[in-house]
């Protein structure tokens, strides 16, 4: 659910008895016991003001919050029925396209695996925003190019409609989908091909292997990727936002932004909603835990190193190359191609001769001269990069706790760096203000702040890719270097560091990424001459108009994606190997 | 004597008296596989030069018999059984079992690795552990086309006589996960055996498991075979136990086979240095050819000439390298008869021992045998002795060895 | 990379061992004592002849630092227009905080209550502006300036600086000629099923909308049973300027409320929009919702505060003017009026009972039976 399981490091030795108060003053326990107490107090501090905050009335402790929240005629009833299906539901479809095209790219000889890698990605790097605002004008029921060009002249009308529950799972669920193929490709690599080769060799037609060996074997992989999935959808704000209120369809997500605008703010009802998301997130990971308790029958990573050999497609080989092609063409080219197209125009219009002829750069130059685009993308990079940075420094010095010690508490700190998964952005920012205004530190209304929220956000993520490059490491490599004489910090700095630094740079560059398109918890926390790119975006979509709004899109796409190639170039493997 | 250079080249094999004639099981011919572009390249940075992982790989295999490939890592012996497997798909050549054919290159015919009805151990036994001891053998009977599929109480019956060959039939309820190492592994040979295939192919069985299980298995898994009258081809680089298991077999070296035989015949005839070095132990001897006498030659060594009985013709004056096994060699201390140096005063034809003189240089306790190094001059031989014959470095000693263990392997 | 690290974990180390604050304050925002000098300021600059103000002001903004902080709800364009402005001709440089009206409010009252106020003059919407006076957060400004604007622009600590008309706005493509609303009441008809879009935040329009129909002869039923058929006619968005860019493109026929300013500006750059008839006249009567201007009692530049106060109301109306929107004062070649007509804006009610029309409204969009 957490880290991977490895084998434990020996360094059994290493925790002096309690009475020792000397033996506890070393550089490794300072160090160790600092990242333990911030990773605590990061994950622990915002919960215990929300907590707070919603339970606490002018009259001392009271649950009022949840009356003025779920009672009288909030249809409290409908929003929760509407967030579950939308989350169960972009979660099922996130699962079920992420698996298949990591199975296809770790498995077998797929065609086209460059392509795979990018188009497994690139809506990993759109904001939210862009990527709905580009199927709105793909599938519109009016206006949408799908239904104007594809559907109406083959049927007569329009076929999709993405302002529906439905429409809501599609693009939610495309646009989680690179997150659960890097989950599942990292699955598919720890696992031992020979249990579906025996399948093969016993006479099992290829759909046999998958049904009764693949699946089965994954099934701890599928279920923590099918948690994460579903709380990324409860979290969500930008779909159902941009389409659910078009019919009607509440989340949480827009009760809580309902309940922030009034004043004065009703932060004990936003309390009540945010509690009640995180009281469902927090079912969904007890079923999770509850789902793979045979966790030990499925360890499937051998002691052996071994290499996958990919399946033979064979005839099929064309179709798979065929459909990669569609997916790519339908979730990366099609939505980019919208958003570049968009933001040439000066208002957007369907595609015609007359719009074509107005088209221009005026809303690039735009953007360039809007003064705090620069202060956005200098902020932006700033953020990504310290987040980033301190994050797997937390992290692998957190994993290394958890996966090569037997230190006591090691799996309450695995569950603490874990919490923050579990709590929505927009639940999150919330919390982090309540804290921080009342802290003397000039902390609110810097960009510490910001740093603060994603450091927390992301933590979880850093434990899975710290975890996993810690877990593979022998146990042998440290303690050769600890008879050689060298001191934990040093044995931390110049061999587990280095060693792990494949997975921890793959880390590094997976948060930098995402801390550029985070919105939920920004929108709540930054300050004017804070703005990062996100806010830019937001404010264009609230304020501004789509062509601009287009324009910031395809710009931070075009800067996030050279980011990317070049830390790619440095070696860095986000999780996919190419395979021989 | 028959001609125990068996070459490289399968043509060479089919001459051989003991190569099945007729219906073999299954028959290889020209088996090639190159590696892919990534391999290459890392093979030639790592200063490996062959770019062939299997190169015109050709063999027989009776019924019945237990075939095995032997040789060093990256010989191509995993890639060749693969191939037969259909886990790998080859570059050329054809593969044929019970006369079905199931690969021709030339014929574009490649059947599907789960439709060639072959049994198969993995190395690291491929145990399924989300199901029990019955449902992993039950499965290649449960994924059997319809038509030929048994009913429940048949497949019950087939598995639970599989598992008694097996030995595991008390533990049929037990999850996968819960078995000791040999159980295991008697698991993934149960599971290979239940749909009674006409082969069976198994790579590396034995090598994960502990030494003393390992040479228990060893007859095990002979006993077995012998009993089913099944055909295997076997993979292995420990050649202890290719010489233990074998009816025949091929050593492989860069992809090619180099030399193909019973047991014996490799062991005692190599037909080149890597052969005989790669099977057990030898010394090895340079020499010149000073004297042919019917089927015996003299051959002039640094430290003395030898008798070399059998063994291919030679012409005088040819340099020839001699492969003398440690257990070949006899030592006595008495200076019992003969007389200092020379060799071998025996006079032609018999089969006198040669005769060395030597010193003692080291000496080693295995247990079952006691290992001596022996300074002849130059050289240094290696003998093996029983353990009660123990002799103090330093000690001279006479050196015998019998023309007939002295093998004459080609350049 | 590693000193970042060390830095940065230093800290973050800090920042473990901070304490807790005291609870949330809804202590007095306007601030303590301190602010004495921006108060004095304001009060020395109101108090000189009408002549002397505007240069006195620019000469103390230039000894206080000669900069101003700005929060606003203005569109980020037209915001951009009137700082520009502002500097080329006051030669005082703006960093302008943008945001939602809410946003803009919950910002300088939060700032205010932590004593760390970042703004020193907020322009934004009336409900905002009545909340900052009432809670004591503006400052008193007593320019001429002021005296030349009508009353309804007048308000105890602010001053009006434009009006959003509240009116419908629809896709001249979609809705032919003639087949426009000619009243609020059009909108219930039938024949508009399926083709409103209503925005989802528009409490005001609704209190302004019913307390207009309740007050021309119309029963409560009857209000309830209009309303139920608009919403009956409708979907919902989020955001006027997104709702123009999609009633721009053709994706809904008609906006049941926007703001004019919004329409004439998707107007000038193209968009096949309009909020008039083909003759000119809005036949339907609009609702003037005031956005103004207050100076902060606490602000850190408080000269520049009232330079740009005192601005606004004179040479910054012209901006607006060129910017589409309506003054609050009579300016020449305005014509954002012409063919309009102006009715009553409950500014007091709201300003008392938003919460409720806001919960009122919300209940209305969802289609949960009115309370009350």
């Amino acid at each position: 659910m957490t880290v991977a399981p490895a084998p434990r490091g020996s360094l059994r030795a290493g925790w002096p008895a309690a009475g020792r108060l000397r033996a506890w003053a070393t550089p490794r326990t300072l160090v160790v016991g600092g990242c333990v107490v911030i990773i605590g107090y990061l994950a622990v501090v915002p919960l215990f003001y929300l907590l707070h905050d919603t339970f606490t009335g002018p009259g001392g402790f009271t649950t009022d919050a949840f009356a003025r929240a779920y009672g009288g005629n909030t249809q409290a009833g409908e929003m929760m029925r509407n967030s579950l299906e939308f989350a169960v539901g972009s979660a099922a479809l996130a699962l079920v396209v992420g698996t298949g095209l990591a199975y296809l790219q770790v498995r077998t000889d797929a065609p086209f695996k460059g392509l795979f890698f990018a188009a497994s990605l690139v809506p990993l790097i759109i904001p939210a925003i862009l990527y709905t605002a580009a199927w709105i004008f793909l599938a519109d029921p009016d206006i949408g190019l799908l239904n104007n060009s594809l559907f109406k002249p083959i049927f007569g009308h329009g076929l999709i409609d993405v302002f529906s529950i439905p429409g809501m799972i599609w693009v939610q669920g495309l646009h989680l989908a690179p997150i659960a193929f890097l989950l599942m490709v990292a699955a598919f690599r720890a696992m031992d091909p020979s249990l579906e080769e025996s399948g093969l060799m016993s006479g099992a037609s290829r759909v046999q292997v998958l049904r009764r060996i693949t699946v089965p074997l994954l099934r701890p992989a599928l279920i923590s990727a099918a948690l994460l999935m579903f709380v990324q959808s409860l979290e969500s704000f930008e779909v159902p936002g941009l389409l659910g209120l078009q019919n009607g369809t509440y989340v949480f997500t827009s009760r809580i932004y309902f309940v922030l605008r009034t004043y004065p703010i009703d932060f004990g009802a936003a309390g009540a909603y945010a509690l009640g998301l995180l009281a469902i997130a927090a079912a969904g990971v007890l079923l999770s835990a509850w789902l793979s308790r045979n966790r030990r029958a499925f360890q499937t990573v051998g002691g052996k190193a071994f290499r996958p050999r990919p399946v033979d497609l064979g005839r099929a080989r064309p179709w798979v190359g065929g459909l990669t092609i569609i997916y790519f063409i339908g979730t990366v080219v099609l939505p980019l191609l919208v958003l570049v197209y968009a933001s040439l125009l000066k208002f957007y219009t369907a595609p015609s001769v007359q719009a074509v002829k107005t088209m221009s750069f005026d809303n690039y130059r735009q953007v360039f001269h809007t003064p705090i685009a620069m202060t956005a993308l200098k902020n932006s990079v700033l953020l990504g990069v310290s987040a980033a940075t301190i994050v797997m420094l937390l992290t692998t010095i957190a994993s290394w706790i958890v996966v090569r010690t037997n230190a006591p508490g090691r799996r309450l700190l695995d569950l603490l760096a874990f919490t923050p998964l579990v709590v929505p952005g927009l639940v999150l920012g919330l919390a982090l203000s309540f804290v921080y205004l009342r802290t003397p530190l000039p902390i609110y209304g810097t960009l510490l702040i910001l740093l603060i929220s994603y450091v927390t956000r992301y933590l979880p993520y850093g434990m899975r890719y710290a975890g996993s490059a810690m877990g593979q490491l022998s146990a042998e490599l440290e303690e050769s270097a600890l008879v050689c004489g060298a001191s934990w910090g040093t044995t931390f700095r110049r061999i587990l560091v280095p060693l792990a630094s494949s997975g921890i740079l793959a880390g590094w560059i997976y948060v930098l990424v995402v801390s550029f398109r985070e919105l939920s918890s920004t929108i709540l926390l930054y300050s004017p001459g804070r703005e990062v790119l996100s806010v830019l975006i937001w404010e264009q979509y609230e304020n501004g108009q789509f062509t601009v709004l287009a324009a910031v899109g395809v710009l931070m796409v075009a800067i996030l994606v050279t980011l990317v190639l070049v830390a790619y170039r440095f070696g860095a493997r986000i999780g996919v190997n190419t395979d021989d | 004597m028959t001609d125990p250079m068996s070459s490289t080249v399968d043509t060479a094999a089919l001459d051989h008296p003991d190569r099945p004639a007729g219906n073999a099981m299954l028959a290889v011919s020209g088996l090639c596989k190159t590696y892919s572009g990534e391999k290459q390249r890392r093979r030639r940075a790592a200063g490996l030069s062959a770019v062939a992982a299997v190169d015109e790989v050709s063999f027989e295999v009776a019924p019945g018999e237990l075939f095995t490939l032997l040789g060093p890592s990256g010989c191509g012996k995993t890639t060749t059984l693969r191939s037969v497997a259909g886990l790998e798909r080859p570059d050329g050549g054809t593969i044929s079992v019970g006369g079905r054919v199931l690969y021709d290159a030339g014929r574009r015919v490649n059947v599907p690795a789960n439709r060639r009805r072959l049994g198969m151990v993995f190395q690291s036994y491929a145990i399924w552990p989300h199901l029990s001891v019955f449902a992993n053998v039950a499965f290649p009977l449960q994924v059997l086309p319809r038509r030929e599929r048994p009913g429940k109480q048949g497949i019950e019956q087939r598995v639970g006589r599989v598992l008694e060959a097996t030995e595991l039939g008390h533990l049929a309820d037990r999850p996968a996960t819960k078995l000791s190492g040999g159980q295991q592994q008697r698991l993934a040979l149960a599971r290979a055996l239940v749909v009674e295939p006409k082969l069976v192919l198994l790579d590396e069985p034995l090598s994960n498991l502990d030494a003393k299980l390992r040479e228990s298995m060893r007859f095990e898994l002979k006993r077995l075979q012998r009993e089913l009258g099944l055909t295997a081809v076997y993979v292995t680089h420990d050649q202890s136990e290719a010489l233990a298991m074998s009816s025949r077999i091929a050593v492989m070296q860069a992809g090619r086979i180099v030399q193909v035989g019973k047991p014996r015949d490799v062991y005692e005839h190599p037909n080149c240095a890597f052969v005989a070095d790669f099977i057990g132990i030898t010394n090895f001897i340079a020499g010149t050819v000073a004297a042919i006498d019917g089927d015996r030659c003299r051959v002039q060594t640094v430290d003395g000439d030898l008798w070399v009985a059998g063994g291919p013709p030679v012409a005088v004056g040819a340099t020839v390298t001699l492969s003398i096994r440690p257990e070949a060699i006899s030592l006595r201390t008495s200076p019992a008869g003969g007389s200092a140096g020379g060799a071998g005063t025996g006079s032609a034809g018999g089969t006198a021992p040669n005769r060395l003189r030597g010193t003692v240089v080291n000496r080693a306790f295995l247990g079952d045998s006691v290992d001596h190094v022996v300074a002849i001059g130059k050289t240094e031989l290696r003998n093996r002795s029983n353990p009660a014959q123990s002799i103090a470095p330093g000690t001279e000693v006479t050196v015998l060895v019998d023309p007939d263990k002295v093998a004459l392997v080609p350049e | 990379m590693k000193r970042t690290r060390s830095i940065a974990t230093g800290a973050l180390a800090l920042l473990a061992l901070s304490g807790c604050g005291g609870s949330v304050t809804t202590a007095n925002p306007g601030g303590g004592p301190a602010d004495n000098t921006a108060g004095g300021v304001y009060s020395t600059l109101n108090g000189l002849p009408g002549g002397e103000q505007r240069a006195e002001a620019l000469k103390r903004a230039k000894a206080e630092g000669g900069t101003l902080s700005l929060y606003t709800s203005l569109t980020a364009d037209v915001a951009d227009a009137v700082t520009k402005a502002f500097t080329e001709q006051t030669g005082v440089p703006v960093t302008v905080f943008r945001g939602n009206s809410e946003t803009v409010l919950q910002r300088v009252l939060q700032e205010g209550s932590a004593h760390r106020p970042g703004a020193d003059v907020v322009e934004t919407n009336f409900l905002e502006m009545q909340t900052l006076g009432d809670q004591g957060a503006l400052g008193d400004f007593g320019g001429v300036s002021r005296a030349g604007l009508p009353l309804p622009a007048k308000f105890a600590r602010w001053t009006a600086t434009r009006f959003n008309l509240m009116l419908p706005a629809w896709n001249t493509k979609l809705i032919p000629a003639g087949e426009e609303p000619r009243s609020w009441e059009d909108l219930a008809e039938p024949r508009f099923k399926g083709k409103l879009t209503l925005e989802v935040s528009d409490s005001d329009w609704y209190e302004n909308l019913t307390s207009y129909w309740l007050g021309h002869g119309r029963t409560q039923a009857e209000v309830d049973a209009l309303w139920k058929a608009i919403v009956g006619n409708a979907k919902v968005a989020k955001g006027h300027t997104v709702m123009m860019g999609l009633l721009g493109a053709g994706q809904t026929p008609m906006d049941a409320m926007n703001y004019s300013y919004i329409t004439e500006r998707a107007k000038q750059q193209g968009a096949p929009v309009s909020y008039r008839s083909a003759d000119g006249i809005a036949h339907v009567p609009a609702f003037p919702r005031p956005n103004g201007v207050g100076m902060l009692s606490a602000a850190k530049h408080p000269a520049a505060a009232w330079l740009f106060y005192d601005w606004m109301l004179t040479d910054g109306q012209k901006v607006l003017v060129q910017q589409h929107l309506t003054p609050a004062s009579k300016v020449t070649g305005d014509t954002s009026l012409d063919g309009i007509t102006l009715l009553g804006y409950d500014v007091a009610g709201l300003t008392k009972d938003i919460q409720t029309w806001d919960k009122r409204y919300d209940a209305l969009l969802r289609g949960v039976p009115q309370q009350k």
